[in-house]
């Protein structure tokens, strides 16, 4: 029987877009045809799921466009080739991460696939490193049911990794005193959201909190248990967790091709041999739906959309907010799709600005444009007035996975047996991911019938990576005394010493490049952006690996150096 | 604790100028270096064109870096390289700096202080570039590293943003080296760095020079791969139609050195936003007592002989003044000038000859710079050309019987 909002939804998108062709595939909505605009072909996606089928596959072509093929590693060889393991997860962002150490805790064996040469490449690096408090999502979804589950336990856990977690809070400011006649709502919704310590802040309390932010400031309502924590630092910390407990990180390694009889997932073919997994756990991020594609498993479609962010010099800090801080911008964010952006106060001292939202075809283009810049700026000059164009110290592009439907997709496979989907995880998904990760598990229970064993000797905690700099100076001073090499320092803008930088390359998940060290121990991440360090670490790093300094890449497979000098004209 | 009359951060020129005369006037002088080597960025500087005022020879970086350094071993200077200054602390009379080093966390007291921190280089962000941010994308002072230091080439074919000297020198050196450079483009209609390195290090080698355009925007994933070129209007606004792109494997930026004051920051010494240096008087002190800046963390110089110079000045005066009270009267300056180093005059001061540098904003012919004390004239000089990226430097002095009041400094400027 078809529902009669499938009905409705199919005849308006007809009578809208005559060109689209709309059927209904086993439950879920199938978009097919080919458009002008990527715009126009996101509208029909949100209007099909308005019909609240089990999925929305928009399959719809950008005329004249061609999709630039997933950037893979150009390794080839065999060298994972015959592999089999209990669990294979494809992705090495958070959610993958946090899935492989949850699974490390009992004795199965799991195996991540990465297809870049480190883990966080994607929007795991790409974001502002939020712990959100929830808010602004109903509590129909599973974004806030993950989110609050989460929440309540992720202090706990970045301590267990060695990871910073700033709890600053969170501020909602409102510029309009009739707001307040709102706020008994506001509240009400908090409680049953299970939002703790909700309090308001009238002017005065705000503006000796928060002195930076702009005039227009009436009120503020303020969430205690917002927080943010390094999100590179995160996923690396868990994936470090999980290989000491007994999971593997294959990095370089892309799922190119499955192969499936009678809707089992049988292998899967990567460029470096094919691996066959008992169940395959998709967490491939903007690349999930594809994945779930390539299992026979499409029922729901991701639309990339794009967020450029701005990182300030510490220097700015100052001036700058003391909390996670907004301005309540009404609906308008709802239908932007954004969280509402705002500033915040990294965990390292400097600020994030963003972010903004836009739907585009590429799933991968990291370009960021002068337009979007210049939006940021145009957006928050009311929240914080000093804003200036001379502390950016750089600014980098992200990209949502995003689903029509909003939420995240938390389940076993539709038709093919032996997968399970943790996919559509854009924002909160830094913040859901442990709770997440918890539940694939479970549904690993279900779907390979088998009750899995904790495993005895799983130690939760990690070797923190905290930096000597924080370090009272009679500690720093001690392991000093033990390796000289503390004492030197490389980095001078964030003050990271050569110790630091062979400690970092020691580790159990091997770094590949010179961002690799800065994402991980901020070695070139300060105002003179490398400029001074990068030569440095690339000598350090060249010793260490004993490579050539001509073989050193700076990210993916890019080289810094491409050869030996000539020695002049002749 | 090991105490000092002057403690000198950073051992580029500046620094080792100050440490040489501090020393030479008498005082005890601890000279603070984060590298392993002296000498600062000159040691990577081996084109020539250094020394004509200061040695009357035309040297190299090192070659001039060196002189100083036979100079400062055979002086009772302390000196402590490997050295990193985490934290600066004010005392009543003297100054306690923690440092970090090989053998642990140090701590020494100076009575005086001189900042000789040098400048960093204006990234390809705070100009705002937009497309990715690929392996390739490099300021000109690291890739000068990575030829000069490592004997190693960061480019095969590259385009130059800025016409900043580091630029000029560099697109001389990669061709040297077998590079290929496509061409510097310089985002102002008139270029940055000085005549003599247009002339020597473009034109000798047949490289193009295009004022007037910017970089817009830089394509690759991982290795730069082209970048976008386009000409800007008289509003530095990119012009749509002129846009094109240049295919290349590293784009090197040379758009500006950003003095580097983060120390005297910690210190919350008054910054000119003109200069990015500390404001100071004739003696080279800032605002605070007894911290003195030089070199390029003052005001960016085009030469290190200037950068020397203002070392010297630092390091007497930090040697040698006794003095208590300050009367520090502004400099004004009218629009004509895009900055005048010092920015103060102290009235109390016992040094009353005094060594200014300025820029002027623009470009003109047949200017006369004013000096002008309560409404007298103190100085006067006419200049036939005056060029933003060629800094003057000038001496005038102040009678002792001069009253405390705001000097101020213009251009006459001829229409």
């Amino acid at each position: 029987m078809m529902k009669p909002t499938f009905e409705k939804t199919i005849a308006e998108i007809s009578r809208l877009y005559p060109g689209v062709r709309t059927t209904i595939k086993d439950g879920c909505l199938l978009l097919e045809g080919e458009m002008e605009k990527w715009d126009e072909v996101v509208k029909v996606g949100y209007i099909a799921a308005q019909a609240k089928s089990e999925g929305v596959i928009n399959n719809i072509k950008l005329k004249g466009y061609t999709p630039e093929p997933m950037r893979i590693s150009s390794i080839q060889d065999s060298e994972y080739d015959g592999l089999k393991c209990d669990a294979l997860i494809v992705g090495g962002g958070i959610v993958g991460t946090a899935i492989l150490r949850e699974f490390s805790k009992y004795d199965v064996d799991a195996c991540l696939i990465e297809k870049e040469n480190d883990v966080a490449l994607h929007a795991s690096s790409r974001n502002d490193g939020c712990i959100h408090v929830g808010m602004d999502l109903s509590r129909k979804t599973k974004k806030h049911h993950y989110l609050r589950r989460a929440v309540q336990s992720y202090e706990q856990l970045a301590e267990d990794l060695g990871v910073d977690y700033v709890k600053h809070g969170q501020t909602l400011v409102f510029t309009k005193t009739l707001a307040y006649l709102a706020m008994p709502f506001l509240f009400s919704a908090a409680r049953k959201k299970g939002i703790k310590g909700v309090r308001l802040l009238k002017r005065e309390e705000l503006l000796k909190r928060e002195p930076n932010i702009g005039k227009e400031a009436k009120f503020a309502v303020f969430f205690p248990e917002g927080a943010v924590v390094s999100p590179y630092n995160m996923v690396v910390a868990l994936a470090e967790n999980a290989i000491e407990n007994g999971g593997r990180v294959l990095l370089d390694t892309a799922a190119l091709k499955f192969e499936v009889k009678d809707h089992r997932i049988i292998s899967v073919k990567t460029n470096r041999g094919i691996i066959y997994p008992r169940v395959v756990i998709n967490a491939a991020g903007v690349f999930a739906d594809i994945i779930a594609g390539m299992a026979g498993d499409q029922f729901f479609s991701i639309h990339p959309r794009r967020g450029v962010e701005m990182i300030l010099d510490k220097k700015a800090a100052s001036k700058s907010v003391n909390s996670t801080l907004s301005f309540y911008a009404g609906n308008s964010d709802k239908k932007a799709h954004t969280k509402g952006g705002g500033i915040i106060p990294t965990v390292d001292g400097n600020t994030v600005v963003g972010p903004t939202a836009s739907e585009c075809p590429e799933r991968e283009d990291y370009q960021t444009t002068k337009e979007e810049i210049d939006a940021l700026f145009d957006k928050h000059r009311h929240t914080l007035p000093s804003l200036s164009r001379s502390d950016v110290i750089t600014y980098f592009a992200g990209i949502r996975a995003s689903t029509y439907e909003e939420d995240f997709i938390v389940r076993r496979g539709k038709w093919t047996e032996n997968i399970i989907h943790a996919a559509g995880i854009q924002s909160p998904g830094l913040t859901a991911a442990p709770a997440i990760a918890e539940d694939i598990v479970k549904i690993y229970e279900m779907v390979s019938g088998e009750k899995l064993a904790p495993k005895k000797q799983f130690n939760p905690t990690r070797k923190s990576n905290r930096l000597l700099k924080e370090l009272s100076v009679e500690e720093r001073d001690k392991l000093i005394k033990s390796n000289p090499d503390y004492g030197q320092i490389i980095c001078r803008c964030e003050e990271i010493s050569k110790g630091e930088i062979l400690d970092c390359l020691r580790r159990p998940l091997k770094v590949h490049t010179t961002d690799g060290i800065k994402r991980r121990i901020r070695a070139g991440m300060g105002r003179c952006q490398g400029g001074f360090c990068q030569q440095l670490i690339v000598q350090i790093m060249a010793e260490e690996q004993k490579a050539l300094l001509t073989e050193i890449k700076k990210k993916g497979e890019a080289l810094i150096l491409l050869d030996d000098n000539k020695g002049g004209m002749r | 604790m090991k105490r000092y009359d002057v403690i000198v951060i950073g051992a580029g020129p500046a620094g080792l100028a100050a440490a040489l005369k501090a020393d030479e006037n008498g005082a005890s002088v601890l000279l603070i270096e984060r590298e392993a080597k002296l000498g600062g960025i000159l040691k990577q500087c081996i084109h020539d064109g250094f020394g004509l005022t200061r040695f009357n020879e035309k040297l190299s970086g090192p070659e001039y870096a060196n002189r100083e350094i036979e100079k400062i071993k055979k002086t009772g200077v302390s000196i402590n390289t490997l050295t990193f200054v985490t934290k600066i602390e004010k005392n009543d009379d003297s100054f306690t700096l923690t440092l970090v080093t090989r053998d642990g966390i140090a701590s020494v007291i100076g009575t005086k202080l001189i900042l000789a921190t040098g400048c960093r280089e204006r990234t390809s962000r705070q100009i705002f570039i937009g497309g990715t941010n690929p392996s390739g994308l490099m300021t000109a002072g690291a890739a000068q590293y990575y030829i000069n230091i490592l004997g190693k080439m960061p480019t095969k074919r590259c385009v130059i943003l800025g016409s900043g000297d580091i630029g000029l020198i560099m697109a001389r050196r990669i061709t040297l080296e077998g590079g290929q450079v496509l061409g510097v483009y310089e985002v102002k209609p008139t270029p940055s760095g000085l005549t003599r390195n247009i002339v020597q290090c473009l034109d000798d080698f047949n490289i193009p020079l295009h004022l007037s355009h910017t970089v817009t925007k830089v394509f690759g994933c991982d290795r730069l791969e082209a970048v976008e070129i386009a000409e800007v209007d008289e509003h530095m606004q990119a012009i749509e139609e002129s846009k094109h792109i240049v295919a290349c494997d590293a784009l090197i930026i040379s758009v500006g050195l950003i003095p580097e004051n983060e120390i005297a920051e910690q210190l919350k010494i008054a910054i000119n936003p003109k200069t990015k240096g500390p404001y100071v008087d004739q003696t080279l002190m800032t605002f605070a007592p007894h911290v003195y800046s030089c070199g390029n963390s003052l005001h960016v110089s085009d030469l290190a002989d200037y950068v020397s110079e203002s070392g010297e000045l630092a390091g007497t005066y930090a040697a040698k003044s006794i003095q208590k009270e300050r009367d520090l009267q502004e400099i004004e300056i009218d629009s004509h000038l895009m900055y005048f180093v010092p920015s103060h005059l102290d009235f109390k001061s016992p040094t009353r000859q005094v060594i200014a540098y300025f820029r002027s904003a623009g470009e003109y012919e047949n200017a006369t710079l004013y000096i002008e004390h309560d409404g007298k004239t103190l100085f006067k000089k006419r200049y036939l050309h005056l060029r933003p990226p060629e800094m003057e430097r000038i001496v005038f002095s102040l009678s002792p019987d001069l009253a405390p009041a705001t000097v101020r400094v213009y251009l006459e400027v001829k229409p």
